[in-house]
This record gives C-alpha cells, sequence and structure tokens, in this order.
C-alpha cells in the first residue's frame, strides 16, 4: 500500500496493485459518516472496435453495448435483485456509462464490508439470457426517448457528432433504436469478457473509510474468484483528421427558445505541455473570454441577446480538445457571431488570469470537502492520465501568463462548428 | 456541533459551529403569504439585486468581486413552498483558515447585495428592471418547453385549484408586461420591511459573528409576523379522474395525482414516507420492479411526497400505447398497498434507508443548514430526534394512514411522436 499527500488540501490517498492488475485507490475523510465506493472500467462507448479476449481478430459491436451491458450487469443467476440487496442495508446503488468508463456505485454510512463485497460479487457474476436481454430494451428505449425530448442533451450529442469525422467519441453512448434493438446476449458476454478483466478496472474509495480494511476485504474477495488469464486489450486506432466534421447544422425540437452551440475543436499534437496544463490554459480562455466576468457576457446581456450566462463544456480525447461555448438565444446569428469574434481575439487580460486561478484554487480547496467530487476526480485522474494527480494546487498556482499566451497563439480557433435548435 | 437561536427584533439569528468543512455557508430568508399577484415581483426581486448594485453597478463587476472573495459563490433564489413564498439569498466562501478575514467580508457583501440597489425616483434601474422581466420571461418558456415540468404544474392545478397549488411558478407573461418598475420597488420595500427574516450561518465560526451580522443587517428594524406554511384540502375526489394532453414530444409523461387527508405531525413526517419509499421510493420499490423489471414499460417510475402541499404524485415516462397498461399496473400496487400486501422486511428497509440519509445529513454544510430552516419554518423533527422517532414506525401506523390518502388525477402528457421509431 503506497500512501500519497493531496497537497495542500488535508487529504491523504492510499494505493494498492493486486496480482491481478486491479488497482484501488483510498481517501480517507475525517469527520464524514458516508462511504462513497465506486467500481470502474476502462470501457465505454468509445470502445466499439476491439480484439475480443481470447480471440485474434478485430470485432465491431453494435453502437450502444457499454450502456446496454451496464444495465445487464444487475442481473443476477440467483434471481436476486442488487438494488434490493443494497437497499436493505441502507445504501444507494446505482451504475451509469460514458464515452469512456462503466461504474457501479454505492454509498451509504454502514455495513461497508457487506456492501463492498456485494458489489464485486454482483459485477463479476455476469448472466446474460436471450430473454434477459430482449427485456431491457424496452426500458432502454424509453431512457433514449427521454433523453430525445431533452434539447440540452440534444445539441451536445450533436455537436460532439458533428465534431469528429472517424473517432467513435461522436456516437451517442446509448446507441440508437436499431442498434439498441440488434444486440444480443454474445456481443454483451465479448464486451464483458474483454473489457470486465481485473487488470482493466479499479475501485475507489472515498468518505468514512479505512484504507486498510478496503484492500483486505477487496484481496479477499478477489482471491476467492476465478479470472482469466490477463490478456491485453487491443483498441482499434482512429485516424482523425483535423477539420471537423460538419460545419454548420441545426434541428427543429419542440422548444420555446432555441439552444445555439458553437464548439472548437483544437488540436494539441505539437505542444510540448503536459496535457492538464494545456487543458487548463484552453479552460481559463475560455472562462476569460466567455464566462460570468467577460466583457461579451457583460455586452450580449445588455443587448439583450442572451438572459441567463453562456455555458462552457469541454471533451477531449486524443490530441483533440474541443470546447464548447452554449446559450439561449432568440437572435441565433448574432450571438454566434458575438461570441466566435471574441474566441478569434486571442489578447488576455494578465489581471482576468491572476484573479481565474485565484478562483480555480478555491474551488478546489471547497470541492475537496466532498467524497463525491474527490472521488470522481480520482476516477477521471485513471481514465485520463492512468495515475492519481497529487499536487493540483501547485500545478494551478505554477500556471504562467506567459506560457497561456504561447499556448493560445498556437492554437487554430478558425476550425468550428456551428449547432442550433429550432422550435418547430 | 453547535446550535444557537438569538431573537432579534426584526430577524432570528440561528449559528451553527462546526469545525468539519473547509467552508462556511449564510443564508438570509425573506418568507411571507404567497399571494398570486405578487409572484412575479417577487420573482423578478433577486435578478434586479444582483445587476444592479450601487457599489457594483454591473453584474459583470459584482462576479469580478465575487472571484476576488476567493470565489464565494452567491445565489437569490425564490422558493414556493405550501402557503409560504420565500426569497433567499445564500452565499457560501472558504472558511477563515483558508481565506483569513473572509468571513467579515462575505457577510457584508451579502448585506450589501440585498440593501444596496440602484434606485432612482422610487424605482430600480430601467435597464436592471428590463432585464430581469425578459430573464423571467425566458424561464417560464423554459419551463414550459420542458415535458416533466409542464406536466406537473398542470397536474399541480388539477390537484388544488383553489390553492397556491395552482398557481404558476413563475406567473404569466402577461403578468410581467403589465408590471411597473415602481411596483416591483415598491414591493421590494414590504418584503424587506415586514417580511419574516430568518439567518442562517453554519461553519468554522466563532462568537464575533454575532456583531458582524448584527452591524451587517441592521437595516432590518421592525417586527414581523409570521405565516402558516401547510396547504390543507377539504374536499376528496376518492376515485381518478383521467385527463390527457398532446404534445410533439417523442415521450408521454404520466402523472397520478394523490390528496392527503388529516394526518398527524407523525404520519406525514415518519409514516407516509415508509409508505411512499415501499411503493415508488427506489429502484427496489413495488413501482420500480413491477412496471419497469418485469413489463419494461418505462425507465423512470417514482412516488413523492410533498409535505407542505399535503400531496403525493407517481411519476413516469412511458409510450401512449402502454398508458392503459402502465396504469392498471400502477394501480394493482397501490390497491395491494392498500390490502396490507407488504411486511415487516419492507419496511425494516425503507427505516434502514431513512436512517442511512439521515447519518448523510450531517455530511454537508447545505444539509446540515436545511435541516435547521426545515425545523425552524414546519417544526418538523431535527435528525437526530428522527432517527429515533422513525424506527417506531409499525404496520399499523402505515395501514391507518392509507385510508387518507385520496386518489385525484390521473395525467397525460402524450407525446405524439413516440411510438414509431423514425424518430430514433
Amino acid at each position: 500500500m503506497e500512501k500519497k499527500t493531496l497537497n495542500k488540501l488535508d487529504l491523504d490517498l492510499y494505493e494498492e496493485v493486486l496480482d491481478n492488475g486491479f488497482r484501488i485507490f483510498v481517501i480517507p475523510f475525517p469527520n464524514v459518516n458516508n462511504m462513497y465506493v465506486t467500481l470502474s472500467t476502462n470501457y465505454g462507448s468509445i470502445q466499439r472496435e476491439f480484439i475480443p479476449y481470447g480471440e485474434t481478430e478485430m470485432v465491431e459491436v453494435p453502437d450502444g453495448v457499454a450502456h446496454f451491458l451496464e444495465h445487464k450487469v444487475f442481473e443476477q443467476k440467483d434471481g436476486k435483485d442488487p438494488f434490493e440487496f443494497f437497499g436493505e442495508r441502507g445504501a444507494d446503488a446505482n451504475a451509469n456509462t460514458t464515452n469512456v468508463k462503466t461504474t457501479y456505485l454505492f454509498s451509504g454510512s454502514k455495513y461497508l464490508e457487506d456492501n463492498l463485497n456485494y458489489l464485486l460479487d454482483y459485477v463479476y457474476s455476469p448472466y446474460f439470457t436471450d430473454e434477459n436481454v430482449e427485456k431491457e430494451k424496452g426500458i432502454i428505449e424509453q431512457e433514449m426517448r427521454m433523453y430525445e425530448d431533452d434539447p440540452y442533451s440534444v445539441i451536445f450529442e450533436n455537436m460532439t457528432y458533428n465534431t469528429f469525422v472517424n473517432h467513435p467519441i461522436k456516437i451517442r453512448v446509448i446507441g440508437n433504436y436499431d442498434s439498441i434493438y440488434s444486440i444480443t446476449k454474445e456481443d454483451l458476454y465479448t464486451c464483458y469478457n474483454t473489457f470486465y478483466q481485473p487488470s482493466n478496472m479499479f475501485l475507489v474509495a472515498t468518505g468514512n473509510v479505512k484504507p486498510k480494511e478496503i484492500i483486505d476485504i477487496v484481496k479477499k474477495n478477489m482471491s476467492k474468484k476465478k479470472f482469466g488469464k490477463t490478456q491485453k486489450i487491443e483498441i482499434k486506432k482512429y485516424d482523425e483528421p483535423n477539420k471537423v466534421a460538419k460545419k454548420n447544422d441545426s434541428i427543429a425540437m419542440n422548444v420555446n427558445v432555441p439552444k445555439v452551440g458553437i464548439g472548437y475543436k483544437l488540436d494539441i499534437s505539437k505542444f510540448n505541455l503536459p496535457f492538464k496544463d494545456i487543458y487548463n490554459y484552453i479552460s481559463l480562455f475560455f472562462d476569460i473570454k466567455c464566462g460570468s466576468t467577460s466583457l461579451l457576457n457583460e455586452e450580449l446581456k445588455n443587448k439583450g441577446i442572451i438572459n441567463e450566462e453562456l455555458y462552457i463544456s469541454s471533451v477531449d480525447v486524443d490530441n483533440y480538445i474541443c470546447f464548447y461555448v452554449l446559450a439561449e438565444t432568440k437572435n441565433t446569428k448574432k450571438l454566434l457571431d458575438s461570441i466566435n469574434e471574441v474566441i478569434q481575439d486571442k489578447k488576455v487580460d494578465k489581471k482576468d488570469f491572476d484573479r481565474k486561478v485565484n478562483a480555480t484554487i478555491s474551488s478546489l480547496i471547497s470541492a475537496s470537502d466532498n467524497i463525491y467530487a474527490m472521488n470522481s476526480k480520482v476516477m477521471n485522474n485513471i481514465i485520463r492520465y492512468n495515475k492519481v494527480e497529487t499536487n493540483d494546487y501547485d500545478k494551478i498556482r505554477n500556471l504562467s501568463f506567459d506560457e497561456m499566451k504561447k499556448v493560445i497563439n498556437k492554437l487554430d480557433f478558425s476550425n468550428y462548428l456551428t449547432y442550433i435548435v429550432k422550435p418547430k | 456541533m453547535k446550535y444557537t437561536k438569538i431573537k432579534e427584533e426584526a430577524y432570528n439569528l440561528h449559528i451553527i459551529k462546526t469545525n468539519k468543512f473547509k467552508k462556511n455557508v449564510i443564508k438570509v430568508n425573506f418568507k411571507n403569504r404567497v399571494v398570486k399577484e405578487n409572484i412575479v415581483k417577487r420573482r423578478l426581486i433577486p435578478n434586479i439585486l444582483s445587476d444592479s448594485n450601487a457599489i457594483y453597478p454591473t453584474i459583470r463587476l459584482l462576479n469580478i468581486k465575487t472571484e476576488e472573495l476567493y470565489n464565494l459563490m452567491i445565489s437569490g433564489n425564490v422558493t414556493q413552498s405550501g402557503n409560504s413564498i420565500i426569497t433567499s439569498f445564500t452565499a457560501t466562501f472558504l472558511n477563515d483558515k483558508y481565506a483569513p478575514g473572509l468571513l467579515k467580508d462575505a457577510v457584508s457583501f451579502v448585506s450589501n447585495i440585498i440593501f444596496n440597489p440602484i434606485v432612482i425616483d422610487n424605482h430600480f434601474d430601467d435597464k436592471a428592471f428590463k432585464h430581469s422581466c425578459e430573464l423571467l420571461k425566458e424561464e417560464i418558456e423554459l419551463y414550459n418547453e420542458n415535458p416533466g415540468s409542464y406536466a406537473l404544474e398542470e397536474t399541480l392545478k388539477e390537484l388544488g385549484p383553489n390553492t397556491p397549488l395552482a398557481y404558476p411558478i413563475y406567473g404569466t407573461v402577461k403578468e410581467i408586461d403589465s408590471t411597473l418598475n415602481t411596483d416591483v420597488y415598491k414591493y421590494y420595500l414590504d418584503m424587506i420591511n415586514t417580511d419574516a427574516v430568518d439567518i442562517f450561518i453554519i461553519g468554522d465560526i466563532d462568537d464575533s459573528v454575532k456583531d458582524i451580522i448584527k452591524e451587517a443587517f441592521k437595516n432590518l428594524k421592525h417586527k414581523r409576523v409570521n405565516t402558516k406554511h401547510y396547504i390543507e384540502h377539504k374536499e376528496f375526489n376518492d376515485e381518478y379522474r383521467e385527463i390527457k394532453k398532446v404534445k410533439p414530444y417523442n415521450q408521454s409523461k404520466l402523472i397520478i395525482g394523490y390528496k392527503l387527508g388529516d394526518l398527524t405531525d407523525y404520519e406525514k413526517e415518519y409514516v407516509l414516507p415508509i409508505y411512499s419509499y415501499i411503493l415508488g421510493g427506489g429502484p427496489d420499490s413495488r413501482l420500480f420492479s413491477n412496471v419497469r423489471e418485469k413489463n419494461s414499460l418505462c425507465y423512470s417510475i417514482s412516488s413523492s411526497v410533498r409535505i407542505v402541499s399535503n400531496i403525493m404524485l407517481i411519476t413516469s415516462g412511458i409510450n401512449a400505447s402502454s398508458y392503459k397498461k402502465a396504469l392498471k399496473l400502477i394501480k394493482e400496487e397501490v390497491d395491494n398497498m392498500a390490502k396490507g400486501n407488504f411486511n415487516n422486511k419492507d419496511i425494516e428497509k425503507a427505516k434502514i434507508t431513512y436512517l442511512s440519509a439521515y447519518e448523510e445529513v450531517n455530511d454537508s454544510i447545505y444539509s446540515i443548514l436545511n435541516d435547521y430552516n426545515t425545523h425552524e419554518y414546519l417544526k418538523t423533527d431535527l435528525v437526530n430526534i428522527r432517527k429515533k422517532k422513525i424506527v417506531e414506525v409499525t404496520k399499523k401506523d402505515i395501514m391507518k394512514v392509507i385510508p387518507k390518502i385520496h386518489p385525484e388525477i390521473v395525467y397525460l402528457l402524450e407525446g405524439s411522436k413516440d411510438d414509431g421509431k423514425e424518430n430514433s
């Protein structure tokens, strides 16, 4: 067990790697009753072409399998419902799937040993039948329809789709109607056997937890299970062109206020800097230019073009970082032009930069009170960097204004796309 | 943790000392009886105050100031709760260990936002007033375009036509258009001078906080009267009245509404929540396992109680073609409960879930604050008492409550595009 300190956050991180490659991360919180435990696999919707476990040829699986699999992992041969198990112990259980990972989780203040053992037991005992796979399709169809009525999901998914040409990050996590109905139990086993190998998975426990206790429970549990020989996972590599896939697009929905988005696909392959630093610089740039303290935000409000703040979000994969600015407006053209104009002007004020860095540090300290936020931080770090960053504080503190200017000047902001959700 | 309540002439001060968190929170509540004609004015005020402060005359300058105050987070909200309407200003900021001297600045910043707007000739700044009106109109449009919230508002109208349940949450566009700036200013003065005020402050603070608050809120002078919170129903239909509306969504929303008769405080706080939990509280509830898991008719289904309004709701997202079947299954589960077809194990499971949730209250600075806030307004028990009382609930108690749950409304918002794959 290795202990590391999370600098300036008054927290420690404990790490352990089991013989089968499974990794465990624990951050104990003093003064907290609750425990939050997540079990994740490095597998999401983007891993759709790969060499299955025990085979030699690449296969392609239907869209939405990772998410479908997440639903079906809850199915148990003995007919017991995992939700009931956790419910009986006062724990909240859930699971979620993103482009890059699938996570099973529970939180609760008691019965740690029971809950943790059961989490490992149900996730590592797949039971897929033609019948139970068929039964799930209607449920997932309803989940998909729910998102299709949500204009924010629609604009975000469609913008990601239009940003990328080849990379499967463009594809919706949930899949589509046809792909969901085409999924078979064989597809599920293929993906399960490949991506749910312990060496591709990790557990993160935060809150009222003792590192040794967690590690001992997991070790003992895993030692009783039979796993196949670890096999390295080979996933298809994609040659993603620089240009956005579709420059301008729109959709008509049952909305009253149009929604617009403008996204920038930024190639960072030519930088000789850590990814996180580049990401932070770009994020600060968008915050300074379009955030709540920007001149743009003030001007757009004064002109009545927007009423609420602009919303900034990002997607990153391989050597691309994409930033999206989204908003509600009845003056779609003017808004998109205005945002684009300020982004093309790369000038930034040092006063803004210094203030934002301080504010970011304060947010970091504030978030370190939260067992859910810190658990997510560990998960995201593992998925993105394969290790946990223990010095976020200094990383942010040491960001330099001059370096930011250099990074921003090198980026090509002419590579953008727009999307509009129009009223019917 | 130490709680002190100090009754000043014009407000109650609630001090909750705890050193568990890296941050402090202050919440200032203005509470009065909800009056339909005043909802719009009430809703306009928080935005006007943040848009046109005498010291920070634009929202941009105000946001810059919050970043300088170690990224202090401030929000102004209006909540309708039973017969009351509450305007609250909440600020979260790092405690003095991480941001020396911030407590005093943060408190005076909040007071400045509330008491120091730009006022010219007995009205607010015109630009801020106009912007706030536009923002509110947009909020109404956004609320109505969301199928879930639209269906909910329609159901509430049907459930309590002569009560505040029927009031539009944000008012109406027509009301906004006929509201004058001077009226809103006059109403603001009324709010400041006659509303019941409660100030909650929680965190790593010492006794000096009393004087800091006293100084910052010296504008509050007069004595105030508290309002009655609970909505009570006198007439009951005792049968389901079906209402249908069609809109072009991909999914249909089904809401079933119940009115609650004369429940005792104990029944409201402890017995009914356990009943609702067994019926539709979580993924191991009756509704979830029968309507979703066994019959694949939905992705989401749940029941919830709104104590202040004395109502219970069952909500789900389905295909319109499954409407009859879903309704039949839901009614069957409700009838099963009424026949007493549940056992002590179900009750114990619900209790464990609540006990676990109670444990979690003390992990979050906001939950602790809300616990005291709810206790102050509704005279509900504090969490430490709740832990002791909930375990006493018996099946007999639940059977006694069931006849007091009166069926009223079945509301279906039919999605006209929800039955073919061509939309997916």
